[in-house]
């Protein structure tokens, strides 16, 4: 650095106070709420939540705080929320659901302003629900994480799914029958045409469904019916679950009817040439005809699948692909008296439909029922790990390598973000390319003596000398070497490969205990032996590692990610953390009222260890078995030699020139140091590089060795004062995310949000905030520029769609500028909520509005009209950070 | 090159997000190109335009032309090249063989540079990952395409980095600001005029505030005396005027006028789009009948695209007219992978991840050559017994493709190719992979390391104009 330079540095640090003297921004209460009840449900407060909150004094206030984090959390929204977040722990695409919210009665009864509780889908039908309903039931995070009834509550949603639909299908049927002239059946009879439809009772002749009417002499309609106790249940099964092929099953077979006679001939059709059944369908001129949609000629061929692999799956299934991945299966558990037990309920009922999930999944427990899920299947095959691991959608989702779920598994549970490193040097990819290549003998005799005349081994170039890399020849004849003795592949794959093994059950316990490899968070290998598959789980739950990975987390969700976790910070997480039992709902109710919640006050402290301990944890995961390389994450690294490596660490990934010239992290490691990624640790070691105490670890000498030649530009960006910076990241400040603002339209404007819903919903994701399934983080941090025509169109739209309701065509420019003003201020109290924002802001806000709408009245004159004016206005403010950060 | 205050200004203006082609851009928009400010403002009339011809080209149809003659010789027949045209059929120019389809090229091949005998991924034969490695020069998932690269490296304008993909989702390197190449037209909404309205008076309101302490306000007080809505007028209007002089009918001219427009505007710098549709090229069966029709398509579509650039002025900020569009953009036209030289499924062509050529024309590139070359190996030169269009080894510090010899000695593993490092003063022989391309066109942009992504690569001797 040059003196001109440091002179400059100097001159701004002592401008900015260190470069940390912002001002320090407190919310007020109505922004604290607002804040708090996006975070946790992803709506905003109503309207006399923000007057009640207005008229208590401070201490009341304080207390209104503890029990609205009490009563948001223990919301259906904040389980639908929660469940958000752990799908996007474990990297999931979040289900595509309708827009906005996503229970009608919700918005019913929210546009009437009285209730706020929001069911989610409690269906199970999907890990989704499952993760949610756990939550809403108060279990623990480890619960969450690490026990087996993630597997088995999907297990009996489904079967339950099962159930109710066969039920409802037997009952349409049924009432097809009255419509024909038979007399309804009575609930008796229904209940013995259900249980004989499952196969749990044979068909006694002359069972009567109706007076008069028996199954045996019913018509056509309940062929199915009829023959139901005789075709192979998985056809029978899904027949009666899918009405689309009904009419085909029904109508279609009339030559081997014709030929083996009817009622023989649908059996023998059916029971002993499935394969035909389902190729009679698929050529059957509707399929041809395009009349069938794609989606259900997938689904015959996925029952297909199914069949040939003796499995059911509940339709519908995504792809054919997919099929192929069941492992577990509900209709064993469909046992006669689970049936005749389910008879008994009213599924309709949520703890009648609770306690049935209950029972099915304690009996999906039992060996025996296990077995019969399982369809054979070796448990330890199925699920080795009983955890989220082992379910079906975890095993769909990282099954590109042997050691996908592997690496899955460690960032999930220890915050180790595994990455594929493959660090192929032009070389040996030159030499693949070379590989199976032949001149003539003659020719390439020739060319070698042509070369060695006129070059010997001694005066090749270095460059094109053979020795130390493999040649074409050696590739060809499969010379290879060992992937795992590389430093940088074994710095995973210690830990990668026991996991492995583990995961696709192929440990043998019998001869002796495997060891678990894992590193501590300051980059220490750690050892744990176990004797068991299931012991896993119990002691993942007690490594510190797990803790701290797990509470950060929720530190990140609640407080923010860009507001450092200190060694004070952690102490104190840990202890809530466990104190609570790990259950998300406590340890988020505590967060929430904290002071570093509703003041960005830490942006203005030194940046300690922990800003940066994350990015060199990735340099460790390399790194970490080269005998001459330090952890990273122990400050000070490597003893003495610490500024050392702080210069070389800043030289590798050249940290004031954009990253062009880094020579780390090496191409082919699949990552790569971001611009905020390289001020973080600019700013860090400028800083005095504190450690997790926030004691500076370096002086200023050392400063100025290490950060050399920066740029002006650059020293500006690092010694500026931090401020939150709002995202689509769990930051201090951040946008509404992902269903937010579309749920929040939807709440405020039940009758108008729909005008900007239609077929968006999965274009809108990759600029909404969702996270990339591969990354982890939103395609853009902030919404990018392809948002904003969506989101125009949608605002303008709405606003419009309200404004009209109170239609106005008297001329803006003759309404008395006070009458002007209230109606501006009543907006934004309306829009962002009355007291959200500080004075300054508001007035702000307000002058904006003004000012805008004023100006086009200025160019329309008389025609801009009042509800054109009220239209603009609500559309400025929906456009504006205001609205829509929290 | 060094901003003025002005040029801060207007950087600033679009950097706070308040243009936008189609809509107003509000205010919460700024933090997106919040970075942008501080990126090195330089080649600021000078635009990149990547143009991608989806499905995989068979270069011996094209640029990569080949005289049966000659093949003969070789101890090539039939079944080790599935060729179509004779001897008389292909035209030579400059440096170039060229078949009919590509015949369009031929009157502008003093403008074109052409790189023949680019190994792709060898590995690797999927459309989508070849692709994505053709244009961003890295197999690294998060590397963007170039023109992000070069965004990042460089800043960009204010509508950020154009793009339209036939169908795979943008590789934008984690680069935040991009707009969709259909939103440059000038087709608006029905509030278009309305929303236009709000925008200009946001805009003139934000100009009068002064000093508030959030970032945000910064940004945006910074706008004063700026009236961004002249470069957003400036490129609607540019973008009918451009689209007057394309082709009438022609979609793909109409699209490329309007990144042009954009360029001339100063609201987009670097553009990726994709030219042909995957379909076109993509010849699995019927290859004789199909892919000439797709490639003939193309490559009219490319000269078009040469001749409308030339037709278009390039006004500067201060109105004076300074050369063409063409002197101002670098164009770079690329695809996966070429075919294989042996029949599949009895009529068509393969994926062929061995081979593959590109074509680039505009500013800095040095127009009449030919660089590279591949080679044909015949079925009983294979260890698969199959015949093999494959790039050949390629010189680096000579600039041209190696001997027999030394490929010989290569294939033998006498030498080791393809460890070359950069800067050495050791013969470099390697193959030309997609980052060698983009180094050198980065080099073209003022970048002498070339972008993050590709600064390892070696560059191609000649293939930018010497200054």
């Amino acid at each position: 650095m040059t003196v001109r330079k440091l002179a400059q540095a100097a001159i701004l640090v002592a401008v900015l106070g260190c470069g940390l003297s912002a001002h320090a921004e407190v919310l007020t209460p109505q922004a604290r709420l607002r804040k708090m009840s996006l975070q946790i449900r992803g709506i905003v407060p109503t309207d006399v939540e923000y007057t009640e909150l207005g008229q208590l004094e401070a201490n009341a206030q304080e207390q209104f705080f503890v029990a609205k984090a009490k009563a948001y959390l223990n919301s259906d929204l904040a389980a639908d929320k929660l469940s958000d977040r752990f799908f996007e722990v474990l990297r999931f695409d979040l289900p595509e659901q309708s827009l906005f919210l996503r229970d009608e009665t919700y918005r019913k009864a929210s546009a009437t302003g009285v209730d706020l509780s929001i069911g989610f889908d409690k269906s199970m039908s999907s890990l989704k629900n499952v993760i949610a309903r756990q939550i809403a039931a108060g279990k623990s995070w480890d619960e969450i994480l690490t026990t087996s009834d993630v597997l088995f509550l999907p297990l009996a949603g489904q079967a339950l799914t099962e159930y109710s639909q066969a039920s409802a299908n037997i009952a349409l049927k049924i009432s097809e029958l009255g419509a024909q002239g038979v007399p309804t059946a009575t609930v008796e009879d229904k209940t013995v045409a259900i249980k004989i439809l499952r196969g749990d009772l044979p068909v006694p002749e002359g069972v009567k469904i109706a007076e008069g009417v028996s199954l045996t002499q019913a018509s056509s309609p309940s062929k199915v019916l009829e023959y139901s106790k005789k075709v192979f249940p998985i056809i029978r099964n899904w027949v009666v679950t899918h009405t689309t092929f009904t009419t085909d099953f029904e109508n279609g077979l009339g030559s081997v009817k014709k030929s083996k006679g009817e009622d023989a001939g649908l059996v023998s059709y059916v029971t002993t040439d499935v394969g035909a059944y389902v190729n009679f369908v698929l050529q059957s001129s509707a399929a041809t005809s395009g009349l069938i949609p794609e989606g259900e000629i997938i689904e015959v061929k996925c029952l297909l699948n199914g069949v040939a692999a003796n499995q059911y799956r509940t339709p519908p299934y995504p792809n054919v692909t997919a099929c192929g991945a069941m492992t577990m299966l509900a209709s064993p558990l469909l046992t006669p008296n689970v049936v005749a037990w389910l008879l008994e309920l009213d599924l309709s009922k949520p703890e009648q439909s609770s306690a049935a999930v209950d029972y099915l999944v304690k009996s999906a427990k039992s060996p025996d029922a296990l077995a019969r899920v399982l369809q054979g299947a070796s448990a330890k095959e199925v699920f080795s790990i009983p955890s989220v691991v082992s379910t079906k959608e975890f095993r769909e989702r990282y099954k590109k390598t042997r050691y996908s779920r592997a690496a899955a598994f460690f960032r999930t549970y220890f915050c180790d973000d595994m990455q594929p490193v493959i660090l192929i040097d032009n070389s040996t990819k030159t030499a693949e390319a070379l590989k199976g290549l032949k001149f003539d003998d003659a020719v390439s005799a020739r060319a070698h003596e042509e070369v060695m005349s006129m070059m010997t081994p001694d005066t090749l170039p270095a460059a094109m000398k053979p020795q130390g890399a493999m040649t074409a020849n050696q590739i060809a004849a499969g010379v290879s070497t060992n992937a795992h003795f590389k430093p940088e592949c074994v710095a995973c794959h210690r830990k990668l490969d026991p996991a492995e093994e583990l995961i696709a059950g192929k440990v043998d316990f019998s001869s002796k205990p495997l060891e678990v490899v894992y590193d501590d968070a300051d980059g220490v290998e750690v050892r744990v032996a176990i004797k068991d598959f299931s012991e896993l789980n119990q002691i993942v739950v007690k490594q510190d590692r797990y803790v701290r990975c797990q509470s950060e987390r929720m530190w990140a969700w609640t407080i923010g990610e860009d507001v450092s976790v200190d060694a004070s910070r952690r102490a104190q997480l840990t202890k809530l953390y466990t104190d609570s039992g790990a259950k998300p709902r406590e340890i988020m109710a505590a967060l929430v009222n904290r002071p570093e919640f509703k003041s960005d006050e830490s942006f203005t402290q030194p940046p300690t260890f922990s800003t940066v301990s994350s990015l060199l944890n990735r340099c460790n995961s390399c790194h970490a078995k080269e005998e001459d390389v330090p952890s990273f994450t122990t400050i000070p690294i490597d003893g003495d030699d610490h500024v050392r490596w702080l210069t070389k660490i800043a030289k590798s990934v050249s940290i004031g020139t954009k990253g062009v010239g880094a020579k780390m992290p090496k191409k082919g490691a699949n990552w790569s140091l971001t611009e905020a990624d390289r001020v973080a640790l600019a700013r860090w070691i400028w800083n005095g590089a504190r450690d997790d105490e926030g004691k500076p670890t370096i002086d200023e000498s050392d400063r100025t060795k290490i950060l050399k030649n920066l740029s002006d530009e650059f020293l500006a960006s690092i010694t500026a004062a931090r401020e939150p910076v709002p995202s689509f990241r769990p930051t201090w400040r951040r946008y509404m995310e992902n269903y937010d603002i579309l749920n929040v339209l939807a709440q405020k404007f039940p009758s108008s949000y729909s005008k900007c819903a239609t077929g968006v919903e999965m274009k809108m994701r990759g600029t909404l905030g969702f996270k990339d399934k591969n990354s982890g983080v939103p395609t853009a941090l902030t919404p990018g520029v392809s948002t904003v025509d969506w989101l125009n169109r949608c605002f303008y739209a709405v606003a419009q769609s309200e404004m009209a309701k109170a239609k106005d065509l008297s001329p803006w420019v003759g309404v008395a500028p006070e009458t002007k003003a209230k109606f501006v201020s009543g907006l934004v109290d309306s829009l962002i909520g009355a007291g959200v924002l500080e004075v300054e802001d508001r007035r702000d806000l307000e002058s904006t509005v003004t000012y805008t709408i004023e100006e086009i009245a200025l160019e329309k004159g008389e025609t801009y009209t009042t509800t054109d004016a009220s239209t603009d206005a609500m559309f400025t403010i929906l456009n504006d950070e205001r609205f829509l950060t929290y | 090159m060094t901003m003025n205050r002005r040029d801060f200004l207007m950087k600033s203006a679009y950097a706070s997000g308040l243009v936008l082609a189609s809509q107003t851009l509000p205010g919460w928009m700024g933090t997106a190109f919040a970075q942008n400010q501080s990126a090195t403002a330089a080649a600021e009339d000078h635009f990149l335009l990547v143009l991608r011809v989806n499905g995989a080209w068979d270069v011996t149809m094209a640029m990569d032309a080949r005289l049966p003659s000659d093949l003969q010789k070789a101890g090539a027949d039939q079944d080790d090249f599935f060729y179509l045209y004779k001897d008389e059929e292909i035209v030579k120019a400059g440096e170039g063989l060229f078949a009919p389809p590509a015949a369009a090229l031929v009157k502008h091949v003093d403008d074109i540079a052409i790189i023949n005998g680019i190994m792709m991924m060898s590995q690797n034969n999927v459309h989508e990952q070849n692709r994505a490695y053709m244009v961003s020069g890295s197999t690294n998932a998060d590397d963007g395409a170039f023109p992000f690269q070069l965004a990042m490296t460089l800043g960009d304008a204010p509508l950020g980095v154009a793009h339209q993909y036939e169908y795979e989702q943008i590789q934008t390197g984690g680069y935040p600001s991009m707009t969709r190449i259909n939103e440059l037209m000038t087709s608006k909404s029905v509030s278009q005029s309305q929303t236009d309205a709000i925008m200009r008076a946001r805009v003139k309101q934000i100009a009068k505030i002064n000093g508030r302490a959030r970032a945000r306000a910064l940004v945006n007080s910074q706008v004063t005396a700026v009236d961004s809505n002249v470069k957003l007028k400036r490129m609607n209007e540019l973008s009918v005027e451009f689209a007057s002089k394309a082709p009438n009918g022609n979609d793909r001219l109409k699209a490329v006028s309007s990144v042009l427009a954009a360029f001339a505007a100063g609201t987009v710098r670097y553009a990726v789009y994709d030219f042909q549709a995957d379909s076109k090229l993509d010849t699995h069966f019927d290859h004789a009948a199909k892919h000439p029709t797709g490639l003939k398509e193309a490559f009219d579509n490319v000269a078009a695209v040469i001749e409308l650039m030339k037709s278009l002025p390039y006004t500067k900020a201060d109105g004076q007219v300074d050369g063409t569009m063409f002197d101002h953009t670098t164009v770079v036209v690329m695809s996966e992978f070429a075919r294989t030289p042996w029949k599949e499924n009895g009529s068509g062509t393969g994926h062929n991840p061995l081979c593959n050529s590109a074509l680039l024309f505009g500013k800095n590139i040095q127009g009449g050559r030919v660089h590279g070359s591949s080679r044909i190996w015949t079925r009983k030169q294979t260890a698969e017994s199959r015949s093999r269009l494959q790039a050949s080894l390629y010189d680096f510090n000579e600039g041209q493709p190696v001997s027999d010899a030394v490929l010989a000695a290569a294939v033998k593993g006498t030498i080791k190719v393809g460890a070359c490092a950069v800067g050495s003063s050791d013969d470099c022989v390697d193959y030309i992979y997609p980052e060698s391309i983009w180094k050198t066109v980065a080099q073209g942009f003022g970048l002498a390391q070339g972008t993050k992504a590709v600064e390892s690569a070696l560059t191609i001797p000649g293939l930018i104009k010497k200054s």
